[in-house]
C-alpha cells in the first residue's frame, strides 16, 4: 500500500474540508477563511491544542464549533 | 512556538485572553474544577448536604458539569427528557446515548430518564405542531415542558438543587437580547441562583462564568462524548445570533463578553435592590400541583389533552444505575 502524504495541511470543519499552507498558525488559517477564532476550538491530529499553533505539512486541522443554541429565552 | 502553561510550560491546549491565562491539558481541567468549586461558594449555590440535579442534553455543557460536581463529591445525579426530535438523524436517541454512556463510566451516580413521548403520548415536535404555543416552532412548548417536568421530577425525587449547564455566553446573549427589548422582569430575575419556594427547587449554574469555548474544551480533555450536532430546531435561533456578534465584539476586545455579564450582575444588585415583582398570588395547578399563577389549570396541564392530564402525577422516570443490575439478582443469589 502507498501512503501519499500531502504536503498541505487539510483543514476540516464539520462536512466541510478544505487544504491550507503549512507554517501557519491555526488561528490565521481560521481568519483567513473568514472565520472568527473565538467560535472555534482547534485540534491537531486529534489533539486540542491552542490556535497559537503552527501547521506543518499533513497536519489535520479540525475546527470544533462551539457555539450551541436555541430554545427560548426566558 | 505555541503557547506554553502558566504552570508548567509545557504546551498549552487552550488560552483564555479574558484571563491572560493559558493552561495545559493537565492543569486546565484542575483550573475548571477549581473555579467551580470557586463560583458555587461565591453564589451560595448548594452544599455537600443539598441534593444535586443535573439536567443533562448530551451536550458538552450538561455533561461537563455532570463530571464536574462528581469530582467535587456533591451528591449528584441527572435528569435526561427525551424529547423525541429526529430531524435529519436521531437527535434525541443520539443525546440519550451520550448521557447513558457517561453515566456507564460513572458507577455509583443515577440517571433518571423520562420520555415525552412514552408518557405523554406525543413527542415534542408533535405538541408543538397541535399547539398556538408551538406555531412556528418548538422552541416555546419544549421550554414549557422542560421547565415543569424538570421541577416536577426534582421534587418528586426529592432533589432540592436543579442545575443547569447555562455557560456565560447562554448568559450573555439572553441578557443582550433582554436588554435590546428592555425586558425588565426578565432582567430583575437573570441570576446564578433562583431561589426555592412556592413550590419550585433552587435553580443554579455553576457554569455561568465559563466561556462556551471553555466548557468544550473542558469535555475534550476529559475525554467526554457528547453530541457535537446541534438540535435541528436551533438553527437560525436568536440567541445563536446575538453570541456570534458577541464574539465579534470579543475578538476585538478580549474580556468583552465576561465584563459585559459582571458588570450586569453587579449592577443588578443597585437596579432591582428594590424591585418588587407585581405581587402574584400563586395557585397549585388543579391537575398537578405545581404552582401557577391563574387559577386552575398551569400552562403545561393546559397544553396536555384532558385525557393525558391525568398521567402527570404518575409519570416518573426510569432510573438508571449503571452497571445495570439485573432483575431480581438478590433471589439467584
Amino acid at each position: 500500500m502507498v501512503i501519499f502524504m500531502s504536503d498541505k495541511v487539510i483543514v476540516t470543519l464539520r462536512k466541510e474540508q478544505w487544504e491550507a499552507e503549512p507554517g501557519k498558525t491555526a488561528r490565521q488559517i481560521i481568519e483567513e477563511r473568514g472565520l472568527n477564532p473565538e467560535n472555534f476550538l482547534t485540534m491537531i491530529n486529534g489533539q486540542l491544542v491552542d490556535d497559537s499553533t503552527r501547521l506543518k505539512p499533513g497536519d489535520h486541522l479540525k475546527l470544533v464549533a462551539v457555539i450551541s443554541g436555541g430554545g427560548d429565552a426566558s | 512556538m505555541p503557547r506554553k502553561c502558566r504552570k508548567c510550560s509545557r504546551p498549552a491546549v487552550i488560552n483564555m485572553r479574558q484571563h491572560k491565562l493559558a493552561l495545559c491539558a493537565e492543569h486546565y481541567p484542575e483550573w475548571i474544577i477549581a473555579q467551580t468549586e470557586r463560583f458555587i461558594k461565591k453564589y451560595h449555590m448548594f452544599t455537600r448536604s443539598d441534593r444535586v440535579l443535573v439536567a443533562v442534553s448530551g451536550g458538552k455543557d450538561s455533561l461537563a458539569l455532570w463530571d464536574v460536581l462528581l469530582q467535587l463529591e456533591y451528591q449528584v445525579d441527572a435528569l435526561y427528557l427525551g424529547l423525541g426530535i429526529d430531524g435529519a438523524y436521531a437527535y434525541s436517541a443520539e443525546s440519550r446515548a451520550m448521557c447513558e454512556a457517561f453515566a456507564a463510566a460513572h458507577p455509583g451516580t443515577t440517571l433518571h430518564v423520562l420520555d415525552i413521548q412514552d408518557i405523554y403520548g406525543e413527542s415534542i415536535p408533535a405538541m408543538a405542531a397541535r399547539t398556538r404555543r408551538g406555531r412556528g416552532k418548538p422552541c416555546s412548548v419544549c421550554g414549557l415542558v422542560k421547565r415543569h417536568e424538570m421541577n416536577r421530577i426534582a421534587h418528586d425525587l426529592g432533589y432540592n438543587v436543579l442545575a443547569t449547564g447555562h455557560n456565560l455566553d447562554d448568559e450573555a446573549a439572553v441578557l443582550f437580547q433582554n436588554t435590546l427589548n428592555w425586558q425588565v422582569g426578565y432582567l430583575a430575575r437573570q441570576a446564578p441562583v433562583l431561589p426555592e419556594g412556592n413550590g419550585f427547587a433552587r435553580k443554579v449554574k455553576p457554569f455561568c462564568r465559563f466561556y462556551e469555548r471553555e466548557t468544550a474544551a473542558y469535555a475534550i480533555v476529559r475525554g467526554i462524548e457528547y453530541i457535537y450536532d446541534e438540535c435541528p430546531y436551533s438553527e437560525g435561533a436568536t440567541t445563536i445570533y446575538y453570541k456570534e456578534l458577541l464574539n465579534k465584539l470579543e475578538a476585538e476586545k478580549p474580556g468583552a463578553k465576561l465584563h459585559f455579564y459582571l458588570s450586569f450582575l453587579k449592577a443588578r444588585q443597585e437596579l432591582f435592590a428594590n424591585w418588587k415583582e407585581e405581587k402574584v398570588d400563586l395557585h397549585p395547578c388543579e391537575n398537578c400541583g405545581q404552582p401557577t399563577t391563574a387559577p386552575g389549570l398551569c400552562s403545561f396541564c393546559r397544553m396536555l389533552p384532558a385525557e393525558v392530564r391525568p398521567k402527570v402525577n404518575l409519570a416518573n422516570p426510569i432510573s438508571l444505575q449503571f452497571p445495570v443490575q439485573p432483575e431480581n439478582s438478590a433471589e439467584k443469589a
